[in-house]
């Protein structure tokens, strides 16, 4: 397989977003997690995944929390807002609306 | 949570992050080496020197202190992301208030500037003569709600039509309104501003086209679409073509046929009249208004400013009478449109802003 592409603008924090309306984790966590579930296509860099969850904080669409971790250590926890939780709604519309279009493009038949 | 609460809990936030950037700044670290710890485990497991394994964590990162670096940036981006928030809900809520037309009392004229005076301000630095003729006879006209504390509020058709018939200070009165077209040339598309003029514009202005001819009566009624354009356009998109009279050209997809183009240094409408954009830009291509009989009839649909030019001997003090009666005939006229102030006060923008 080629190498994962990277992220488009933009989609990292809806994924952000997504992952923690399942359950709140620490910055570890979203990174593992988005690697597993989408079976190592989606490999998001240390580097970029802290900002962008810092920015997220400061738009009000998550907020953070220190807590114990699975590996009893204090653990920066971070959660969605309400607010955030429109954000995930409108983003993931927008962001199917756009894939579909794609697809439709890509299925266009060549002659 | 209300919009009050949660300005006041940003509010908590702003204070925060100015105050208490020493916390955060401990806690950005503490976050940061929580995640390099979990790294340096992960590989010594899979079977990496624990040294090794230490610095790979850190490149990983991105350089530890660059990575923090950009976190802060973020912290800084609430002040952004709050304006933002405030300007998109003050538009919402003028878009909401349905008072906006119909509580209004209308009060005519008192907004008058005259055009010199305008120009003076917005184009100072140009410093060049006025591009119009007799310019000191030009005023543009645009109306106030007094109690809605909002001025500059343009015109409907019918109401433009009114000042045209029923303002005897005013020698003419042409309407001019912002569009926008997308211009095709040379593989690439432009967005170019525009206004829809009412056809006496260019004889009001008393400015003469470079090539062709201005809009007569009849140009905006026909089913055929015309235009004029400006020069600066004409050389930009249509490499000077000195055939382009009466040459067709797509604008947004529709065909139009140039009838004129304009000099440079006619400018019309002044910048400050074409609302779109951070730096109000030039428009460059005028085309004849359609009012459809639907719009016609739509007196609170305002989309027109005026520009007039007074009859000889008249001073403005005496169109401004002339506005004001006229804009006390509206109120008992159309009370439905420009009298009523019925609804509830916390609906209007006034009040809860």
């Amino acid at each position: 397989m080629s190498k994962p592409p990277d992220l488009l603008q933009g989609t990292l924090d809806l994924l952000i977003l997504k992952m923690l309306a399942l359950e709140p984790m620490h910055g570890w966590a979203i990174g593992r997690r988005l690697k597993q579930v989408s079976s190592d296509v989606l490999q998001v860099s240390d580097g970029s995944l802290y900002p962008a969850l810092h920015k997220l904080e400061q738009a009000g669409w998550i907020k953070a929390e220190w807590k114990p971790s699975e590996n009893n250590r204090r653990a920066k926890f971070y959660s969605l807002t309400r607010l955030g939780r429109k954000q995930l709604q409108m983003e993931a519309a927008d962001w199917s609306r756009l894939s579909n279009a794609i697809l439709q493009v890509m299925e266009l038949k060549e002659t | 949570m209300g919009r009050w609460e949660q300005s006041f809990s940003s509010a908590i936030l702003r204070g925060r992050s100015l105050f208490r950037r020493g916390q955060m700044n401990r806690d950005l670290t503490e976050e940061f080496q929580y995640h390099l710890d979990r790294k340096t485990d992960e590989l010594v497991a899979a079977g990496v020197p624990l040294p090794e394994a230490r610095r790979a964590a850190q490149i990983a990162l991105g350089g530890v202190e660059q990575a923090k670096e950009e976190c802060r940036d973020a912290w800084g981006l609430r002040w952004v992301h709050e304006l933002a928030q405030d300007v998109r809900y003050g538009t919402r809520l003028l878009r909401k208030a349905p008072g906006f037309t119909l509580s209004a009392i209308c009060m005519l004229g008192t907004a008058i500037g005259a055009i010199a005076f305008v120009f003076s301000l917005v184009d100072s630095t140009l410093l060049r003569p006025l591009p119009f003729r007799d310019p000191s006879q030009l005023v543009v006209l645009s109306q106030q709600f007094a109690n809605q504390n909002l001025s500059d509020v343009p015109f409907s058709a019918a109401e433009v039509a009114d000042l045209r018939e029923q303002i005897k200070t005013l020698a003419d009165a042409a309407a001019f309104r912002h569009a926008e077209f997308n211009v095709v040339h040379d593989d690439t598309a432009d967005r170019v501003i525009a206004a829809g003029v009412s056809p006496n514009l260019f004889d009001l202005l008393g400015v003469a086209p470079l090539l062709g001819r201005t809009f007569n009566s009849a140009d905006g009624t026909r089913e055929e679409r015309v235009v004029v354009i400006s020069e600066t356009l004409w050389r930009r998109c249509f490499a000077a073509d000195s055939a382009i009279v009466g040459r067709q050209i797509r604008l947004s997809g529709r065909p139009f046929i140039v009838i004129g183009v304009m000099p440079e240094r006619f400018r019309f409408p002044l910048p400050r009249y074409n609302l779109r954009g951070p730096v109000p830009r030039a428009a460059e291509i005028w085309t004849p208004a359609r009012i459809s009989p639907e719009e016609m009839s739509a007196r609170s649909a305002r989309t027109f400013y005026v520009v007039g030019r007074l009859g000889n001997n008249f001073e403005v003090a005496g169109l401004a009478a002339d506005l004001k009666r006229l804009g006390d005939e509206w109120t008992n006229r159309f009370p439905q449109v420009y009298g009523k102030k019925t609804f509830p006060s916390s609906a209007s923008p006034s009040t809860r802003r």
